[in-house]
């Protein structure tokens, strides 16, 4: 039986199935999860009190990882954040 | 063969006599074949050069569900080792894992379909089908660009007699083209529109609008030629080829610049009648 564990994660990617996918894997290893599908999506949610963490697509139509990651600096949110791309390349990282 | 002649009167009216050759046009009809020939294996390299520009995308796009898959899997087995078998969870689950190896697998069918070499087929293709097979192949390569591809697409059925594949081929170049036109332009006014008309007057027009700084008149007058490219790393093959598809189906390719900003790409094509009813 797996412990609950404390804290939440917010998953924010604009592919519904991975974003499923990554929803449940969490949920497996025991945190409670919520899913976005846009940066925008998130930033409209109140922000979260309780310890969190934030996994979020490089790159996604519209308002895209790093811009959200600026918007929540700017917002004094201080979420960690995981990014994660499936275009990970040289450039992407030392940018 | 061909054969012509004609019939000499006599001012009264009454026939003379009769004139008439008969020619030999193996030749030329062999010319013609070999021209076609020409056509479609440069068709063919087209298409091998778009697949290998999109590569980097492609393979992006297999992978996404292969990632779901995986991952959705990884998460079941966890499920089941921790005795926490949810039988509703564990049945999307699935469900998700079998629609995404669909959707790879279409992808896969996409790109086989691309580099195939065969014989020009005409069949009766849908054009609103052609625009959502290519929105499907350059989905990533529109996020990897951070432009939005939007499709206004006709309500009924866009009948035209081509080659699907072809005509694909021809929409992918211009797509690419309004991605690579749009470098300079700021990522939230970055948009692709991909329209279908219903059929006016025995035609079907099909667009494809970008939001870049346009053609100039030079650009204009010489971007449908061989060789020419405005791209640093540029064939110049993609646009003559994409015409000389669409003149092949008895239709024209075409551009202009938007009132409002930006170049179209438009191409009418005739509309196919079915003649058995």
């Amino acid at each position: 039986m797996s412990t609950q564990l404390d804290g939440m994660v917010f998953i924010i990617d604009d592919d519904a199935p991975v974003r499923r996918a990554l929803g449940r894997l969490l949920r497996s290893v025991g945190y409670s999860i919520e899913c976005f599908p846009s940066a925008r999506a998130f930033l409209s949610r109140s922000p979260s009190t309780g310890p969190s963490c934030v996994i979020l697509d490089f790159r996604m139509p519209g308002l895209n990882g790093l811009e959200l990651q600026s918007a929540l600096a700017a917002a004094g949110r201080d979420e960690s954040i995981i990014f994660i791309t499936g275009h990970g390349d040289i450039p992407t990282c030392a940018g | 063969m061909a054969a012509r002649g004609r019939t000499i009167y006599s001012a009264g009216g009454q026939a003379l006599k009769m004139m008439g050759a008969s020619f030999d046009i193996t030749e030329r009809r062999q010319r013609a074949l070999e021209t076609e020939g020409h056509r479609q294996e440069l068709a063919h390299l087209g298409r091998v050069a778009l697949m290998g520009e999109m590569a980097t995308s492609l393979a992006h796009e297999l992978n996404q569900p292969l990632t779901a898959i995986v991952t959705n899997a990884r998460a079941g087995q966890r499920f089941i080792d921790q005795g926490v078998v949810d039988i509703q969870e564990l049945h999307e689950l699935l469900l998700d894992i079998a629609s995404d190896g669909e959707r790879a697998g279409k992808i896969i069918r996409g790109i086989r379909e691309m580099v195939r070499k065969g014989d020009t087929a005409r069949e009766v293709v849908d054009m609103n089908q052609v625009v959502k097979d290519v929105v499907r192949l350059t989905n990533s390569d529109a996020v990897r660009n951070s432009c939005a591809i939007i499709t206004e697409l006709a309500p009924q059925p866009t009948w035209v007699e081509a080659d699907a594949v072809q005509l694909q081929q021809v929409f992918l170049n211009l797509v690419l083209n309004a991605f690579d036109a749009m470098q300079e332009t700021p990522t939230h006014l970055r948009r692709v529109v991909l329209s279908t008309n219903s059929a006016v007057d025995g035609v079907i027009r099909t667009a494809v609008r970008d939001f870049g700084t346009g053609l100039s008149k030079k650009v204009r007058q010489r971007v449908f030629e061989h060789f020419f490219s405005t791209k640093k790393d540029g064939l110049g093959m993609g646009l003559a080829i994409a015409r000389s598809i669409v003149e092949s189906f008895g239709g024209s390719l075409d551009s202009t610049n938007a009132p409002d900003g930006g170049a179209v790409f438009y191409f009418n094509l005739p509309a196919y009648i079915d003649r058995s009813k």
